[in-house]
């Protein structure tokens, strides 16, 4: 599903350049759960924003299900972050003010698909994460768990290929975390291609794979 | 359909940004609305004005033209000085072949003396004009009874007399028909038979642009009556319709020519147009209204800035919302139109308080001043895209700046 081949990314701060990710050669097949785990500033973030087409990286290759991401027009990504792939955030990342199931449908809006259908749709994917209950809610009015589990919903409402989370638990506390990564294990086990960013040992046992990253390197 | 779908829903997603920041958007309605509402009052004000205007020059007949002895320039063989340069006799000539942009004409006489005009212990000032059947017609005069005057009245010599609203009140109890009463003039008597429709000039005499005639104040006779009082065959000017406005100051020329080849250049002659007076008032009013469009657009553009303001505002507050938006599948096009959208919207309802502002302003103005100060449909459906226009010129950079952003660097910022 995900190859890349000699990925490079640097940044450039005051005329010099700091490289980021510098030579990364990574695969990962369909149904895979793999955790990528390494210290800060060892370029998880930006490996996995590559990976969810939020950024492009500056030499190398990367494919997604075979098509070549590296040289894609900007819609084009956009087509891809709107059905291919679920990307759920650190900080939840909820449009304050819309309420649960506003925020749910959301990605279907863009895919022209019509009102109904897109209620319909968000309402399955809230009744998946156990909110259903919560769907006339602001984010405001959710506990950090229970926006996380709305942020999922969100991810999974156009059934995408391909989920990707960057510290999904890192803003929650141990309980809720907890139910979150039940809830990545539930849907690894339905069949979900799942690449997490993750500080915590334990769940990189519950993984696949662990990728260890080091200076933008896969070691 | 998909496509569309999505453009059509991205307006609802912008309606709903406005509705959350509804007080701020107001704010911006308003700023609009005021430079739609100055705008269109100018144009209103101004086309307004000017119907008001030609409703009082047509008082005269919009086709009419004067011709006249010039008195300043010198006789050169020192003949007839006081003559008025225009003999009964001449109008046979000038009605015909001379004067092709002439569709017809009428002598005017005024008495050389001022007689007394009374019916019995009742008096009047009016003042006394001499002139054939043609001259109500000319001068855009109706009846409201009574009869105009017939060729054989003119020829015949009959002591008969129009009279105007003004000499009705005067010399009638309100509850007679003046229609076949008696009036006398220096002694004389003529019998009325017809009453001249009142005629505004308030405007006009206000400038003191009504030539000092009152003309509801006017007693008309047959040419021929003035003549017997004055005691000579000379008119005092020409009155007489040319066949189009544009026409006028030719008929004019050649009514002048024909004269001065008659009288072999004893006499200068000179002319009026009522075109010439359009022409003025049109080159005055729109003066004026440019004046007030430059004005007005102001107050509209200071509107466009404000919205561009709160649109960048929008842009800052929302960068993170953005980038939540390109995460789940905005591409740039989406988020470029949504925001334009909003600026389109907020002038969009500027524009239409701005017109139902202005329609108010304009039916107040048109209660008080009697101005019709009705806008055109066009002129409504040009103060509406005149408003997308600034909606579209004003959010176009904020909403530029808002689809040009990275997915990435949206996210990252706070
Ligand atoms: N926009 C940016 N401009 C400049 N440098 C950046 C930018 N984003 C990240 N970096 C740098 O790139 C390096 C990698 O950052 P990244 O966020 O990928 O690390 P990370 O592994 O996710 O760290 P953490 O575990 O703290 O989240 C860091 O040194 C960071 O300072
Ligand atoms: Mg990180």
């Amino acid at each position: 599903m995900i190859q890349m081949q000699a990925l490079h990314k640097s940044y450039w701060r005051g005329g010099s350049e700091l490289p980021v990710i510098r030579g990364i050669d990574l695969n990962i097949s369909a149904g895979e759960f793999v955790a990528i785990m390494g210290p800060s500033g060892s370029g998880k973030s930006t490996l996995m924003n590559i990976i969810g087409c939020l950024d492009l990286a500056d030499r190398g290759e990367y494919r997604l299900n075979g098509e070549r991401v590296s040289g894609a027009p900007s819609s084009r990504l956009a087509e891809l972050r709107g059905q291919a792939i679920g990307f759920i955030f650190q900080s939840f990342n909820l449009i304050a003010n819309r309420s649960a199931l506003e925020n749910v449908a959301l990605p279907l809006l863009y895919q022209g698909i019509a009102r109904d259908e897109r209620i319909s749709l968000a309402t399955q994917a809230l009744q998946r994460v156990a909110m259903l209950d919560r769907a006339s809610h602001q984010p405001n009015q959710l506990s950090g768990g229970q926006q996380q589990r709305v942020a999922i919903a969100r991810a999974l409402v156009n059934r995408p290929s391909l989920l990707i989370a960057d510290e999904p638990t890192g803003a929650l506390d141990s309980r809720n975390g907890d139910q979150v990564m039940q809830l990545f294990n539930e849907l690894h086990n339905e069949g979900h291609t799942l690449v997490m960013v993750t500080h915590d040992p334990l769940i990189g046992e519950r993984a696949d794979r662990v990728i260890m990253l080091h200076d933008g390197m896969v070691i | 359909m998909n496509r569309l779908r999505v453009f059509i829903e991205l307006t609802g997603e912008a309606v709903i940004a406005l509705w959350q920041n509804r007080l701020r958007s107001l704010l911006s309605v308003l700023g609009i609305a005021i430079g739609i509402a100055a705008v269109m009052t100018v144009s209103a004000v101004s086309s307004g004005g000017k119907q008001f205007v030609l409703k009082e020059l047509e008082t005269f007949g919009l086709r009419s033209l004067w011709v006249f002895r010039d008195y300043k320039e010198k006789d050169p063989q020192s003949r007839v000085r006081d003559s008025s340069g225009i003999d009964s006799r001449d109008l046979k000539l000038l009605k015909g072949a001379c004067c092709p942009a002439v569709k017809r004409l009428s002598p005017v006489l005024l008495a050389a003396n001022r007689p007394i005009v009374q019916n019995g212990n009742r008096y009047s000032s009016a003042q006394l004009k001499g002139v054939d059947a043609n001259y109500t017609g000319i001068n855009n005069d109706r009846l409201t009874m009574g009869r105009g005057f017939q060729p054989g009245d003119i020829k015949g010599r009959r002591p008969v007399a129009l009279i105007g609203e003004t000499v009705s009140q005067d010399l009638y109890p309100q509850s007679e028909n003046p229609i076949g009463r008696d009036l006398r003039i220096g002694g004389r008597r003529y019998q009325v038979i017809g009453v001249l429709e009142y005629k505004s000039r308030d405007l006009l005499a206000s400038i003191g642009s009504d030539g000092g005639e009152d003309a509801n104040n006017r007693i008309l006779l047959p040419y021929t009556q003035v003549q017997q009082m004055n005691g000579n065959q000379q008119v005092s000017y020409l009155q007489a319709e040319a066949v189009s406005i544009a026409k006028a100051e030719q008929a004019a020329d050649q009514l002048r020519l024909a004269l001065q080849r008659r009288y072999r250049g004893s006499y200068q002659y000179t002319k009026i147009t009522l075109a010439s007076y359009l022409k003025t008032v049109d080159r005055i009013l729109g003066g004026i209204t440019a004046m007030g469009v430059v004005a007005a657009s102001t107050a509209l553009l200071v509107g466009g800035i404000g919205v561009a303001g709160i649109m960048s505002t929008a842009v800052v507050e929302r960068i993170r919302e953005i980038g939540v938006r390109m995460a789940i599948g905005a591409n740039r096009r989406h988020i470029l139109f949504q925001f334009l959208a909003e600026a389109v919207l907020i002038s969009l309802a500027g524009g239409m308080a701005g017109l139902l502002f202005g329609l108010l302003l304009g039916g107040t103005l048109d209660l008080l001043t009697g101005f019709p100060l009705m806008p055109t449909l066009g002129g409504v459906l040009t103060g509406l895209i005149v408003s997308v226009l600034v909606g579209l010129a004003s959010g176009y950079y904020p909403a530029r700046r808002a689809a040009d952003f990275l997915p990435v660097e949206a996210l990252r910022r706070e």
